[in-house]
């Protein structure tokens, strides 16, 4: 079963070809575990497949965010190029002195912007592929690209989060799973740096700025271990900010120089990683929308509870969500969790 | 840039600090990314820079086919001179265009010049000469910087039409801009949509699942059955089931 199984799943194999970057060790260490699941006949041939099949899989977002961060990083040695003329330039010619250091800042921030993408996708994409290679992977310990954001800006965790017209959210993707609570406790308490960059102010604040910044959300948080936080929008290119990005941990991170500002990481994130986007029909829930990010980003236990509770309950869609968030918060678990609980039927109103 | 600050041989108006101070303004414009703001300063740099007394730009929209077109103008007298051109079988503005090449008329009451009736309608504005510079982005023609005058003293010359012709690459630049802010504007809008719309599918899905007792799974066939049977979107199939419209209240399984 599981041997022709592999041979039908071959086509995975002919991606490589397509491949411009190369495969990578991740790759050949998932191949390497495809061929052990292949000739040895394990207790579960099926769980063992499956687990190659996603390792393979991870391989494959490895080289393709690797083939990201090249394409980012040249687009950035072109904009630091462009900028280095301007400034040499700006010195040779002191009547246009003014116009050439315009010009440069204008092509060195977006060298930034484009340093920031390659180091996260790099990261993102190294960490996929030392995951695909580990013969033991844990699917729920796979690498997410927002570890790799909050890397590149030094703090301990970040989440996105998307706006949809209607104000509801459309992503949330996080790093891990404090980070998400907190995320989680902003939207339940209704306050916390997020409410203000969606208003386009930037935030920061530690320890006890915490709660008197916000008297709820503050302590909540808090209780949570995280004592520093801040918060940019997320422009998108739109007058109106269309989501922005939180970072958190412990503690603010000491500014060095490995680390690139939050404002390059957001713009980052909304010039280069939200516009790669597949090109999925309308309807298909196979292929994610954004190739980067996760299908839990798109919280689709949450939505799928909320419709169970509209339906059994007839409350409309946005207070089912409200009393799932509320309950998560009252019993200090995740949305998610709760949420499950409805879809099985062991949480009944 | 060659062009020099004070070239041009016939007393050009173009000095040195207008044309850095006109520089500053175009840079502060592509900083905020105001693409309608750049072709407005490419008009005005015609008049108050190579002392032209009418100036246009033109930037061809759609298909090759069918030539439509907007126009940004220092003159609202204009719009009919170029619109009379532009739609007619011939004129020099359409010339340039076709042709790609830059088009001169040194004198608009010159007897026996190829396009009579439009030198006509162009005398009756007070013209006496015109110049047409292409707009090129990559290869193609996308547009035309148009110039005209009154007297023959502005007539652009020398160092003047090497400007022409960096503002000409100017406005062209400025319109690729626009085309790639508009595009990504489309992109967001898409992506906005395609979230949504995941989200109204999730809801529906629980719905579903909940009124007839399926799996999740079974719950997305059945919208996706339905769609495909009524012709459909999913996502409209989704929006009405969230939305109460009465849809699949009832299923034969």
């Amino acid at each position: 079963m599981a041997r022709t199984l592999l041979r039908v799943t071959a086509p995975d194999m002919s991606a490589m070809r397509t491949w411009r970057t190369s495969p990578g060790a991740g790759f050949m260490a998932a191949l390497s575990t495809a061929t052990y699941a292949d000739r040895v006949s394990s207790t579960d041939p099926r769980a063992k497949l499956e687990s190659t099949l996603r390792a393979l899989q991870a391989a494959r977002s490895a080289a393709e965010q690797a083939e990201r961060a090249g394409r980012a990083h040249r687009a950035a040695a072109d904009a630091a190029a462009i900028a280095a003329r301007h400034e040499m330039l700006a010195q040779r010619r002191p009547s246009a002195a003014e116009l050439h250091e315009r010009m440069a800042a204008l092509h060195r921030r977006n060298e930034a912007c484009q340093r920031a993408a390659a180091n996260m996708l790099s990261t993102f994409s190294h960490s996929l592929e030392r995951w695909a290679a580990r013969p033991d992977a844990d699917v729920t310990l796979r690498p997410v690209l927002m570890e790799a954001v909050a890397a590149t800006v030094g703090w301990q965790g970040a989440v996105l989060t998307l706006n949809g017209r209607s104000g509801s959210e459309t992503l949330v993707a996080a790093s891990d799973k404090t980070t998400r609570r907190a995320h989680e406790l902003e939207m339940t308490l209704a306050e916390g740096p997020m409410w203000e960059a969606i208003h386009g102010h930037m935030t920061m604040a530690n320890d006890l700025e915490l709660d008197t910044h916000w008297p709820r959300f503050g302590p909540a948080v808090r209780r949570l271990g995280v004592q520093a936080v801040a918060a940019v929008p997320l422009r998108l290119g739109t007058e109106e900010p269309a989501g922005c990005l939180t970072v958190m941990g412990p503690r603010q991170p000491r500014p060095t120089t490995e680390q690139w500002s939050l404002c390059d990481v957001a713009d980052a994130l909304s010039l280069t990683v939200l516009r790669d986007r597949s090109r999925t029909e309308p309807g298909s829930m196979t292929v994610p929308i954004l190739p980067s990010f996760e299908a839990e980003d798109m919280q689709p236990t949450l939505h799928q509870a909320a419709g169970v509770l509209r339906e059994r309950c007839g409350w409309n869609v946005s207070d089912a969500i409200a009393i799932i968030r509320a309950r998560a918060y009252a019993e200090e678990r995740s949305v998610a969790d709760v949420a499950e609980d409805v879809l099985n039927g062991s949480l009944l109103p | 840039m060659t062009v020099r600050p004070g070239g041009g041989e016939g007393g050009s108006p173009m000095t040195g600090p207008a044309l850095r101070g006109a520089l500053l303004e175009a840079v502060g414009l592509v900083e905020m990314e105001d693409t309608g703001g750049l072709a407005r300063w490419t008009i005005d740099c015609c008049v108050t820079l190579l002392g032209a007394d009418a100036a246009g730009l033109v930037e061809l929209t759609g298909a090759e086919d069918q030539l439509s077109w907007n126009l940004t103008a220092s003159h609202e007298g204009l719009r009919d001179l170029v619109e009379y051109d532009l739609h007619g079988a011939d004129g020099p503005f359409r010339q340039c265009i076709t042709s790609g090449d830059a088009v001169t008329i040194d004198d608009l009451s010159h007897a026996g010049i190829r396009w009579a009736d439009f030198a006509t309608s162009a005398r009756r504005q007070g013209f006496t000469w015109l110049h047409g510079q292409p707009l090129r982005a990559s290869d193609a023609v996308v547009g035309a910087l148009l110039l005209l005058g009154t007297s023959d003293g502005g007539r652009p010359e020398g160092g003047d039409l090497q400007l022409a012709h960096a503002l000409a690459a100017l406005a062209a630049a400025g319109g690729a801009q626009r085309q790639v802010t508009r595009l990504r504007d489309v992109e967001v809008q898409q992506l906005q949509e395609a979230l949504e719309s995941r989200i109204v599918i999730e809801q529906a899905k629980g719905i579903l699942a909940s009124r007839h007792g399926l799996g999740l799974d079974r719950a997305f066939a059945l919208m996706r059955r339905y769609a495909r049977d009524h012709r459909k979107d999913i996502h409209a199939v989704a929006d009405d089931v969230v939305h109460s419209r009465g849809l699949l209240d009832s299923v034969e399984r």
